[in-house]
């Protein structure tokens, strides 16, 4: 009995899975779910057309349309290095971090002028450009910094 | 009364004379105490003739009993005993023979010949752990030896290459920098949502084709006047910008073309035109089917 009830809930739990995924249509194998296609009719239709109300020609159109994104999502899944997909996935953090830090420009100033005292120390010959036109990329490099301090206060380091 | 004026009178002139005598011995005084200011050479220490005395200075010199050749000194880091023998030898070839002993040394020397016989040891018994050694752990993930040594290389552009040789300093700021890219993992895995990834990855992808695609001033001549014939035919009076003024739009619009016409070649697109939200409790295996009965909907582009 208690067996017949875990298979009546596994094959309940399946149903109910795959009832979201029911095919619209396939590209090149790969399927379009109801689902999805309904999520791009919103989209499109400002929520007032669905897959079950779309006419055939209209269904064509919008898996044709649909189509180049699952393509490209394909193609990037397997012609993107493992390397590649990590730095572009830290970078999109990383600029989604630091979109949230504000650095004033005063402390932009500050960091400036002790740059350009360690150039003038080190006696660099490098062409050191007016704060104005260095000020944001400044602020960038120091809220990146301020990012990864924070993200490195979180590592748990053992050497052995 | 003769003889009682002859008192009076010696008593008068002892009196005086004493009285004189102090004078004089208080301006003698005042002689000897007063600094000279003739600028002449004061002799008054000099003794003329006799001979110079000698300080004589005691130095007091502890002497250390030099221990013998055997006797133990320390302990090397695995243990091993260091020998006075051994750092005599050391002390010998450093000052080229000048000092023989390392019990001549003050304790501060004697320390550093200690240390840098410890140093030479670990270089001539220096055993570096294998490749697949864990070195570190960054919050629970491994750091291998490997993975350190080809960071090492790269960082120091060949010149050292063994994580092993590094002291603990250096080790430290080494595993913090391939810390970095393990907790940027980390959180991008707690921060990032599929969906987000999938975009991430699609865009990069694509930004990766365009630097692939090269498009020519033809090319985009072409569809400039494909779309002023168009715009022209819609409306004979529509003011139609200048080429030149249009440039990356162009440039964008043909890349885009080419990478669509790339993407959508030899691809094979079905549509299932039975599905309805009506059936979407069917299992899967069921909306297969259905996809395979309708063979005339398939369409290839």
């Amino acid at each position: 009995m208690k067996k017949l009830l875990i298979t009546l809930g596994l094959g309940l739990f399946l149903s109910t899975v795959t009832a979201s995924a029911a095919t619209a249509g396939t590209v090149n194998g790969m399927k379009i779910t109801v689902k999805e296609a309904n999520k791009a009719l919103k989209a499109l239709t400002k929520g007032k057309m669905t897959w079950a109300k779309l006419p055939k020609d209209g269904r064509k159109q919008l898996i044709q349309m649909m189509a180049p994104s699952k393509l490209v999502a394909a193609a990037a899944r397997k012609q993107l290095t493992k390397k590649e997909k990590e730095a572009a996935l830290a970078g999109f953090w990383m600029q989604k971090k630091m979109s949230k830090i504000k650095i004033s420009d005063k402390v932009a100033k500050n960091a400036y002028n002790k740059m350009t005292k360690a150039a003038k120390k080190a006696k660099s010959k490098a062409k050191i450009p007016p704060f104005k036109k260095a000020k944001n990329s400044l602020k960038m490099q120091l809220a990146q910094e301020k990012v990864v301090s924070k993200l490195m206060k979180k590592a748990k380091i053992k050497i052995k | 009364m003769k003889k009682i004026l002859c008192t009076l009178g010696l008593a008068s002139a002892l009196l005086v004379s004493s009285v004189s005598a102090d004078a004089l011995k208080n301006s003698l005084n005042n002689i000897l105490n007063q600094k000279d200011s003739s600028g002449m050479v004061n002799l008054n220490g000099v003794s003329v003739g006799t001979k110079p005395k000698r300080k004589v200075v005691k130095q007091v010199r502890k002497v250390r009993k030099s221990r013998p050749g055997s006797a133990i000194i320390g302990r090397y880091n695995d243990g091993k005993v260091v020998r006075k023998k051994e750092a005599d030898k050391y002390i010998k070839k450093a000052t080229k023979g000048k000092i023989k002993d390392l019990d001549l040394l003050p304790k501060k020397q004697r320390l550093m010949v200690l240390k840098d016989l410890k140093r030479m040891y670990e270089i001539k018994h220096f055993k570096s752990r294998p490749a697949k050694a864990v070195v570190a752990t960054v919050n629970g993930h491994a750091i291998h030896k490997k993975e350190a040594d080809i960071y090492l290389k790269s960082v120091t552009g060949g010149k050292v290459k063994d994580f092993d040789r590094l002291d603990k300093k250096q080790r430290l700021v080494l595993i913090q920098d391939l810390a970095r890219p393990i907790m940027l993992r980390e959180a991008v895995e707690s921060n990032v949502t599929e969906v987000e990834k999938e975009a991430i990855f699609k865009q990069m992808w694509l930004e990766k084709q365009r630097a692939t695609i090269e498009v020519s001033n033809d090319e985009m001549l072409a569809l400039y006047e494909a779309k002023k014939e168009k715009a022209l035919a819609a409306n004979p009076q529509a003011k139609i910008p200048p080429y030149i003024s249009l440039g990356d739009n162009l440039k964008n619009e043909v890349l885009e073309q080419k990478m669509m016409g790339n993407l959508m070649k030899d691809v094979n697109i079905t549509v299932n035109y039975e599905t309805n939200e009506t059936v979407q409790t069917n299992d899967s295996n069921e909306s297969s089917v259905k996809l395979d009965k309708i063979p005339d909907t398939k369409e290839t582009e």
